[in-house]
């Protein structure tokens, strides 16, 4: 897909990564680093100091069990207070590194609450938001869905899957109910081209404006989604972009792709 | 009573004995054929060839000889001739032990194996290096890989998810903190606060604690089960690698096996080297380039990824000689290090690094199958050297010591590579006295080097052993590019060869001073543009080379000239005689002319050796002087006691004196005193004496004679002037041209003098006498003057003391 002049111009974009203090954010931030490469983008760091963790140390029978499940230590407010800024102050550090090495703006805020609600505050509409959803205490569906409660406000969001595993695929566009948008179009072309990938579009019809030979194209039937699935499945993506359409409960059929594929899951609004 | 001396000057043919070039029978060098150097080492030879032939433990090789003789350059030619025909000895290589690194192994492999064998690995390693990852990038091992990624992530989630979903029923969420996870009570997917939980029924407060507290030990045992699961996962991951590896491994194993078919050791190095490349296939893989210190330092580590294929490298201890047949090696700097091998280490981030890549080989080593040589004085003068040579050559096999070890100054981690078996032939070349100090004080040393190669330092001066020496020196000539030697040149160099053994019937074997001398020849005929060396290049060589070293003589020569020091060429001096001393200075040796002087009055029979009293002269001269008294008793004053106090001194001798070539001087002066008859001081006298009155050979008969008549030409020469030298050194006469010829002009003389008799009579122009039948000298002769004065001093005695001993001399 090459440029043209009927495109629409790249839009001044934010990747706003939501640092939680449950623990490894490496992904996270590898997430955002390449997207706002990929989107010549500023990166903006947001570190939620999650209040739900200082509530529990300050009652009185917590204990933390080590993640080997060996040792267990008893902890108060103020010992978790501390972990949580010494979190903070590492993410800060982090991300500022990754910035500085790949030329990057970037900004860094701290603050303290839900991860959710804090996340979606600082979001904006020309962000789009990196989301864990591991910060979310919640079953893993209900994790998914809050997490993309707090992107909503924003242009979209990009929700780290479970594993590390990368795919060596396609960066592939879902566009679950009908033609995929300009913008949606303009973010898989730009992150092709940074991850030098080839381009496919699953979709249920509509007409993809592209001057784009080979652009490879697959259709599927909105009733059966299991059949887009499987497309991702063979894929293999490396990347996927999900344009989410206003029908709900597709949405949620379409929700469990972030466990089909091994890459960073892209939710942009339809 | 005057007379005329019997003895007769020597001849002027016999005071240089002439090399006539016409029987040598060439124009130039070049036309005649070289010989070996050992040509005049007959013994040496023998004994070389003995010693490296016998195949039985100790028989090493002591090359007894004098420095300047030649003895490496002819031991090292006989030793290349030898091995030239022996079979090539077996190459050594070091390889990694994989059971243990610290102990590397040593293989044993077939000549011109080695390096094959070296590049082969390379090749193999490179390969590999390639052909791994691919395998390893493939569709079929990314799905594989995939799969039990998933599995295990599944059965992780599942177990979590079932104690998640077990907690939500109780009300409780599994919470991730930065310090791992705790269990807290929700309300409404929230962690209920701490006021609200104290504002709850106490019963209640209980029953969460309970249930947490149950709940935790769940939690406990689950996330005990997660490093199970990641190990089982990995082992599955290590099966698949080693599976997919083993084929590839295995066909490229078997590729370097095929030209190696017959080589065991490497063979079995190969089954190893498989295994362990199986087990460690994760060298293999590209990973991803984890910053390191390096990198972080901003400092690139080309040597990271060679360095991690290190362990299937070949160390070529030795391999790929030069020429053909068994080694021969000459170590020039036996350290340690260089006659063992040594490990040595590199230094990494600070820290110390070492490994069997890091071996190297010493001497021994290339020498292994074949000879070594090596210098006996600088092998003793290096510390642990000689002990290490000795311990190896008992135990027949080389093990690789630190210096550093053995003062326990290495702190480091090292290796302790495998043994290496030793067949070697060790000749060590040193000098006579170094190898009598061995044999004495050094009980192994008779065991470990049986046979000794004792190198002459000179041999018969017969017309053969004349063309052999011819010989000898064209093929160094040859050896050394030096211009040819016309056979007048060649003549000259016969003759300094004699000079040089200082004996005109012998010819010096010390190649390398003669070598020197040729080699200085050359560039004189170069400097003229001249082909061939001719005998005025020779001459210009040793006149040059005087002219360099002579300082010091010309600076004592002057002294005496102006008079400084008092030595007179004319005239007559009672008691005083001219001596003559030879200097040696930095290999350069001259004659000093000294004045020798005594006094003499009645005594109780002391000598009084003055140099002696001052501690100026050594145990020979001493002996020499002592002998004079002996002289004195057995020819005068037979029935009576001799009560002489005499003293003698060299005049003008600030250094030490030693030797006894002056004792016959030192007897002329005390005969001269005693008898009060003056000695012609146109003569310089040297001979030591015994006591019956005989003359006896001197060493440095030439430079004596040279130095006195350096002196007199100086001060103009008058024909009368000349040398009394021992009719036993006629023989050793190899004078300077200009001797010769000032001889032959009769200005100079060289007398033979066999007794003390014929020599005063030629220092004084008086008869010495002899005893007539009744026991008397005759009158007026020196003896009889001398007896006479002893008398004298024995009359006068008794009459201060009657019969008894004087107290005090004097």
């Amino acid at each position: 897909m090459g440029e043209t002049e009927d495109k629409p111009k790249r839009t001044p974009r934010r990747i706003l990564a939501g640092f939680g203090s449950a623990g490894d954010e490496i992904r996270t931030l590898d997430a955002a680093l390449a997207l706002a490469r990929a989107l010549h983008a500023e990166v903006a760091g947001h570190f939620i100091e999650e209040a739900g963790l200082i509530n529990m140390a300050s009652l009185p029978f917590t204990r933390i069990v080590r993640s080997h499940g060996r040792a267990v230590k008893d902890v108060g407010a103020s010992d978790m207070e501390r972990e949580i800024t010494e979190a903070g102050k590492a993410w800060r550090r982090r991300l500022a590194a990754g910035a500085r090495r790949h030329q990057l703006s970037y900004s860094f805020a701290i603050t303290r609450g839900d991860y959710c609600i804090e996340l979606k505050k600082a979001a904006s509409p020309r962000d789009i938001v990196i989301v864990n959803p591991e910060n979310v205490f919640r079953s893993r569906r209900d994790a998914l869905l809050s997490a993309l409660d707090a992107a909503e406000d924003a242009a979209g969001a990009v929700l780290i899957p479970r594993r590390a595993f990368q795919n060596m695929g396609p960066v592939v566009l879902i566009a679950s109910e009908g033609a995929p948008s300009d913008t949606a179009l303009q973010i898989v072309e730009e992150i092709a081209k940074a991850e030098d990938r080839k381009v496919v579009i699953v979709t249920p019809g509509g007409t993809v404006k592209s001057d784009e030979e080979g652009l490879e194209i697959v259709s599927f039937n909105q009733t059966d989604v299991a059949s887009a699935m499987d497309a991702i499945n063979v894929l293999q993506p490396s990347y996927l972009v999900w344009q989410q359409g206003p029908s709900p409960v597709l949405n949620d059929k379409l929700l469990p792709l972030l466990d089909a594929t091994g890459g960073p899951l892209l939710i942009l609004k339809g | 009573m005057i007379r005329v001396s019997a003895v007769k000057p020597i001849a002027v043919e016999a005071l240089r004995r002439k090399c006539d070039p016409k029987r040598l029978g060439f124009q130039t060098t070049d036309e005649i054929e070289p010989v070996d150097v050992l040509v005049a080492q007959e013994r040496a030879r023998k004994a070389l060839a003995f010693g490296t032939a016998i195949d039985r433990p100790g028989y090493n090789l002591f090359v007894i000889g004098s420095q300047g003789f030649g003895r490496h350059k002819a031991s090292s030619q006989f030793l290349q001739e030898k091995a030239k025909g022996e079979q090539p000895p077996d190459e050594w290589v070091y390889v990694n032990n994989f059971k243990a690194k610290r102990n590397p192994k040593a293989l044993r492999l077939p000549h011109n194996t080695a390096l094959p064998f070296q590049k082969a690995m390379e090749a193999l390693i490179e390969d590999l290096e390639i052909a791994i990852p691919s395998l390893f990038e493939s569709d079929d091992y990314k799905t594989r890989m995939q799969v039990l990624a998933e599995d295990s992530q599944h059965e992780q989630e599942e177990a979590f998810e079932a104690l998640r979903a077990k907690t939500e029923a109780e009300g409780i969420a599994i919470l991730k903190t930065p310090m791992g996870f705790a269990l807290a009570p929700v309300k409404n997917g929230e962690v209920i606060k701490p006021e609200v939980f104290r504002a709850l029924e106490k019963s209640e407060q209980e029953r969460i604690e309970t249930v947490i507290e149950a709940l935790q030990k769940d939690l406990e045992e689950t996330l005990q089960k997660m490093p199970l699961i990641e190990k089982e996962r990995r082992d599955k991951v290590r099966e698949l690698n080693q599976e997919l590896a083993s084929a590839a491994i295995g066909a490229s194993i078997a590729e370097v096996a095929a030209s190696f078919q017959k080589v065991e050791p490497i063979l079995d190095y190969l089954k190893a080297a498989e295994a362990d490349m199986i087990d460690n296939i994760g060298l293999f893989m590209k990973e991803e380039q984890q910053p390191n210190l390096m990198a972080l330092m901003g400092r690139s580590d080309p040597e990271q990824g060679a360095a991690k294929f290190r362990r299937y490298g070949v160390n070529v201890i030795v391999a790929d000689r030069e020429g053909e047949g068994a080694p021969v090696i000459f170590e020039d700097h036996p350290t340690l290090g260089n006659v063992l091998g040594r490990i040595e280490h590199m230094s990494q981030m600070g820290t110390l690094f070492t490994d069997f890549m890091l071996i190297k080989p010493g001497a021994l080593h290339k020498a292994n199958g074949g000879y070594l040589l090596v210098d006996a004085r600088r092998l003793l003068t290096e510390p642990f050297v000689w002990e290490a040579i000795k311990r190896t050559l008992r135990s027949g096999s080389i093990r690789i010591e630190s210096g550093a070890e053995h003062l326990g100054l290495s702190t480091t981690v090292s290796l302790d590579p495998e043994p290496i078996p030793l067949q070697v032939k060790v000749i060590l070349i040193g000098e006579r006295r170094l190898y009598d100090l061995l044999v004495h004080f050094d009980p192994d040393f008779g065991d470990l080097f049986k046979v000794e190669a004792d190198f002459d330092d000179r041999w018969e001066r017969t017309e053969d052993n004349e063309s052999q020496t011819v010989r000898l020196f064209s093929s160094i000539i040859r050896s050394e590019n030096l211009l040819p030697l016309s056979a007048e040149g060649a003549a000259l160099l016969i003759e300094e060869a004699a000079r040089d053994a200082q004996d005109a019937e012998r010819l010096s074997l010390r190649t390398e001073e003669l070598c020197d001398l040729l080699s200085e020849a050359d560039y004189w005929a170069r400097q003229d543009e001249r082909s061939i060396v001719s005998a005025d290049d020779m001459n210009c060589a040793v006149k040059e080379r005087i002219r360099r070293k002579d300082r010091v003589r010309e600076r004592m020569y002057e002294a005496i000239e102006r008079e400084t020091m008092l030595i007179d060429t004319e005239g007559s001096m009672v008691g005083q005689v001219n001596g003559l001393a030879v200097l040696g200075i930095g290999g350069f040796a001259f004659g000093k002319p000294s004045r020798i002087t005594a006094r003499v009055r009645m005594g109780t029979g002391k000598l009084i050796d003055i140099e002696r009293e001052v501690k100026l002269g050594g145990p020979l001269h001493s002996k020499g002087v002592m002998i004079l008294s002996s002289y004195l008793n057995g020819n005068f004053s037979l029935d009576q006691p001799i009560s002489l106090w005499a003293s003698l001194v060299f005049e003008q001798s600030y250094g030490g004196v030693d030797g006894d070539s002056a004792s016959s001087t030192e007897l002329y002066a005390l005969l001269s005193a005693l008898s009060d008859v003056p000695i012609k001081q146109s003569l310089a006298v040297t001979g030591s004496v015994n006591q019956l009155g005989q003359v006896q050979a001197i060493g440095g008969v030439n430079e004596k004679i040279e130095g006195f008549f350096d002196i007199c030409k100086a001060r103009g020469l008058t024909g009368d002037q000349g040398v009394l030298i021992p009719t036993s050194n006629v023989k050793h006469l190899m004078l300077r041209q200009d001797v010769v010829d000032a001889a032959a002009d009769g200005q100079f003389h060289v007398y033979p003098v066999s007794t003390i008799n014929e020599g005063i009579e030629l220092l004084t122009g008086r008869v010495a006498g002899e005893r007539d039948e009744d026991g008397h000298y005759p009158a007026e002769s020196i003896n009889a003057l001398v007896e006479e004065k002893l008398e004298t001093f024995a009359t006068r005695r008794r009459s201060f003391g009657g019969d008894g001993e004087d107290k005090k001399d004097g």
